[in-house]
């Protein structure tokens, strides 16, 4: 059986450290409060959490904020405009919501299915976008993938609304095959050519989808060695079976959840266990969590966070609140400009986030989620600090390292921290707290996540 | 050991007698100790695809006027190049290069078997390989981490602008610098009260993790070099920012901001080899006609601004630019009046150590393969200039395979 159990006891304990990971994997990261109550609820539990879409009294004003943003877009005057508002909200939704994993994976899914409103220049269907990958993120692949295909956003940025039969757009029917399904290797250029034939006349009308009869071509075409397909609902049906695309999503999963770099054995593990689970992108995740894979030692620290979910979980670490739109704007610094990713390949992630651009915007970060007064509203470091507020320098930075890392800090900087906080530059009170969580965030052990 | 004829005809005339006989890479080696760091390569990517055909345009071929009912461009709007074939009107600037003799287009440049997937062909492009892995060192940072490039506090490799870090400048020590705006380009501090003790304490914390000991491994390892650089790089891009000047006529967009930032830098003495700048936005699939004028008018004006600045700086005999895309577009326009990924397609040059005017031949309209033009220069014959005649290495030793370069570069005597 693909991607075997991890069982408390035999294969290692469900602490702490344990919880501590599920919960930045699979979330944004928690409070000592939320992991200790993961520990006692046990793996199973805690897992099964994870997947919960409800999000109590915060439904209604999520719903709300739907509304709002729709509102300020339809009301933008300007390209730009659209934007920040956009952010703001989903960002602002991230900090908040009691279903991190439903967000996070709305987060992989926009960076897999990368559209940019550079193209599409309409903030509502970049919203409606989002709430389809965050409703139907954790689902069956083929319903998603089949979804996307139709969605408003996504017909404007790889031209589908174009494509005529007269002379078919390739460039959906070439990202369907190389990003989205199968990887390159796994198609035929004859292929992208019959798949864009296929969906000619995929438009939109009054803002949806509509096959323009038109403009489709209703021969029969042959596509990945399949003969007479008529519609580009059947291309997608057949990229979905094809086994590289299991591979190919079980990499990408595997960069989000797991590795930045997975070897061949641990891709078509999971491969295998979407192949079981029909491609049920939910059912996978939930196997993969609670796998002996999924906990070996080595993944423990096999991430470089990427900017959203790096200041998200530091935000929801300290019950922090922030201009939202504006933290859109110093998260584009940092190389991740939400609903405006680089390109149709999206963030390639791991080490590509790093360059000196972005590290001196992570530092920019840290010290305004440190220090407040910007678009950080203050954070209340005498409450998160505690007793330690007052204790010394040992004592303050073990606490500050553990409710904002995990405790998870080289030995090396700890002593630096530490000789620092009981030095006369680390000041006294809140301003010692303030100067060692800028310190500590500015770490690079900081960005492993 | 059998004697050749060759070889017996070295010895009996002795090695001066023979050096007319010898292939011209042995001069290539013989030149390797005098490489030319002093030298600067400026690769600008037009990243997308560029439509090489509406760019360099074949305006009397009645192919491509069939092939391109909405999207053809009249000769009446074209800069003349040679007969039959003109230059955009809105590379204006560039045009007035070439009459100068300054500005080099190589013709019909790809490579064999083209892959129609920008990010495979970008990283064909970039690391020079036919066959590139995630792992390949772009073929720029191969040069850049060699000793005469890499010594003593030099930054080899520079990017302005923003954006993804490309493979051409990721070589064996991580990624190249990147800077967008000078003015966030200092650490940061926090408020006023010890902040220089925190800035100190950040640059202490990066270097006392100790590589082996860490339990981040390979990525902690990574991570902490790249901080270290990142503290060294800024200061040193900072100091060259505030002696360098850039008064151009840049346009607002990104392409803008970042050529005036290699300017500036350039002016101020950053000695850095290789500058990387990228235009986005060539992907013109559909609706190409206003869309792919605007960005060859920013690309005009740009880069006119750019040279403009370096030859005001006394920059302009120690700088070459290659603006390069990974792919063509197809010859036949689309449904959609745009264009789909293509194959073979034009290429700029552009310096005072170049050799101006048409280089290549033209790709021929009656005979694609699978719709596409084919290449009539390999990409890596323009590498080979750049690596043998410009910056004076081997280019043999870093392609991993000899290339005859194009002869776009004077060669100094």
């Amino acid at each position: 059986m693909n991607l075997a159990p991890y069982v408390v006891g035999r294969d290692g304990a469900f602490g702490p450290a344990q919880a501590a990971y599920l919960l930045r994997r699979a979330g944004f990261g928690a409070t000592p409060a939320e992991r200790e109550q993961a520990v006692r609820g046990g793996l199973e539990a805690t897992v099964a959490a994870q997947f919960t879409l409800d999000e109590g009294r915060l439904a209604t004003q999520f719903a709300a904020s739907g509304v709002q943003v729709a509102e300020q877009c339809s009301g933008a005057e300007k390209l730009g405009e659209e934007l920040p508002p956009l952010q703001g909200a989903w960002l602002g939704r991230m900090v908040a919501t009691r279903a991190p994993l439903a967000e996070k994976l709305a987060l992989f899914w926009h960076g897999h299915f990368a559209t940019s409103i550079d193209k599409v220049q309409l903030g509502v269907a970049m919203w409606q976008q989002y709430e389809l990958l965050r409703a139907q993120g954790g689902g069956r692949f083929a319903t998603l993938v089949d979804a996307v295909a139709r969605d408003p956003a996504m017909l404007h940025w790889l031209d589908g609304n174009s494509n005529e039969k007269t002379a078919p757009n390739e460039n959906f029917a070439r990202e369907l095959f190389e990003l989205f399904t199968l990887g390159i290797g796994h198609y035929s250029e004859h292929d992208i050519r019959e798949a864009a034939r296929c969906f000619t006349g995929w438009h939109l009308k009054a803002g949806r989808y509509w096959r323009n009869e038109r403009a489709h071509d209703p021969g029969r075409k042959r596509v990945l060695g399949r003969d007479g397909l008529e519609d580009g609902t059947e291309v997608v049906a057949v990229a979905v079976e094809q086994p590289a695309c299991a591979s190919f999503v079980a990499g990408k999963l595997l960069r989000a959840f797991v590795t930045d770099s997975p070897d061949a054995a641990a891709i078509e593990e999971v491969a295998g266990a979407l192949r079981e689970e029909q491609l049920d992108i939910g059912a996978t995740l939930r196997r993969l969590f609670a796998s002996r894979l999924f906990f070996a030692p080595p993944h423990r620290r096999a991430r470089i966070g990427g900017p959203v979910e790096w200041a998200v979980g530091l935000l929801r670490r300290v019950g922090g609140r922030a201009k939202w739109s504006a933290l859109g704007g110093a998260l584009a610094e940092m190389g991740q400009s939400l609903f405006q990713p680089p390109n149709v390949k999206g963030w390639d992630g791991g080490r590509a986030w790093i360059s000196s651009r972005t590290l001196l915007a992570r530092g920019r970060f840290a010290a305004e989620f440190a220090y407040g007064g910007g678009f950080v509203v203050a954070v209340d470091w005498e409450r998160i600090a505690g007793d330690a507020i007052a204790g010394d320098g040992g004592a303050l930075v073990a606490t500050l390292a553990d409710v904002l890392l995990d405790g998870q800090i080289e030995a090396s900087t700890r002593a630096r921290l530490v000789a620092f906080a009981d030095s006369a530059d680390g000041g006294s009170g809140a301003e010692r707290a303030m100067r060692v969580a800028q310190l500590l965030v500015s770490a690079p052990e900081a960005l492993l996540q | 050991m059998a004697t050749t004829r060759r070889g017996f005809l070295v010895q009996a005339l002795g090695a001066a007698a023979t050096l007319p006989l010898l292939p011209r890479f042995a001069f290539a080696r013989a030149a390797l100790a005098a490489a030319r760091p002093d030298r600067i390569v400026v690769l600008l990517d037009l990243a997308g695809g560029n439509d090489g055909l509406n760019t360099v345009v074949p305006h009397s071929d009645p192919l491509y006027l069939a092939a391109r009912p909405t999207l053809r461009i009249e000769a009446a709007g074209l800069l003349p190049l040679a007969d039959g074939l003109g230059l955009r009107s809105e590379l204006a600037p560039l045009h007035r290069r070439f009459e100068a003799g300054e500005l080099a287009i190589v013709q019909g440049v790809g490579y064999p078997n083209p892959d129609l997937s920008h990010f495979k062909s970008t990283d064909i492009w970039h690391s020079a390989s036919l066959t590139p892995t995630e792992y390949s060192p772009g073929w720029i940072a191969r040069v850049a981490d060699r000793p005469e490039f890499a010594g003593s506090g030099r930054l080899p490799l520079i990017m302005c602008g923003g954006g993804p870090v490309p493979r051409a400048i990721v070589g064996s020590r991580g990624p190249a610098p990147q800077v967008d705006r000078i003015d966030q380009l200092r650490p940061a501090a926090g408020p006023e009260a010890g902040a220089a003790a925190r800035v100190a304490e950040q640059k202490a914390i990066a270097e006392a993790i100790s590589t082996s000991g860490g339990s981040g491994g390979a990525a902690l390892a990574f991570l902490r070099d790249a901080a270290r650089a990142t503290q060294r790089q800024a200061v040193q891009i900072e100091q060259a920012a505030s002696k360098g000047r850039a008064s151009g006529d840049y346009p607002a967009a990104p392409l803008g901001g970042a050529l005036r930032l290699a300017a500036q830098l350039i002016g101020g003495g950053l000695d850095g080899s290789a500058y990387y700048v990228r235009q986005d936005g060539y992907d013109t699939h559909a609706f190409q006609r206003d869309q792919h004028a605007l960005l060859l008018r920013d690309l005009g004006q740009a880069l006119g601004a750019f040279w403009d600045d370096v030859v005001a700086a006394g920059a302009a005999d120690r700088v070459v630019v290659l603006a390069w895309s990974e792919f063509g577009r197809r010859v036949a326009e689309n449904g959609s009046k745009g264009t789909d990924h293509g194959a073979a397609a034009p290429l700029f040059v552009l310096g005072k150590g170049v050799r101006g005017g048409l280089h290549g031949a033209a790709p021929r309209l009656d005979a694609l393969i699978d719709k596409n033009l084919v290449h009539t220069t390999d990409f890596r014959r323009v590498y080979a200039a750049l690596l043998d005649d410009w910056l004076e290495v081997d280019s043999t030793e870093l392609l991993g395979e000899r290339f005859e370069p194009v002869p776009v570069i004077r060669r100094s005597s």
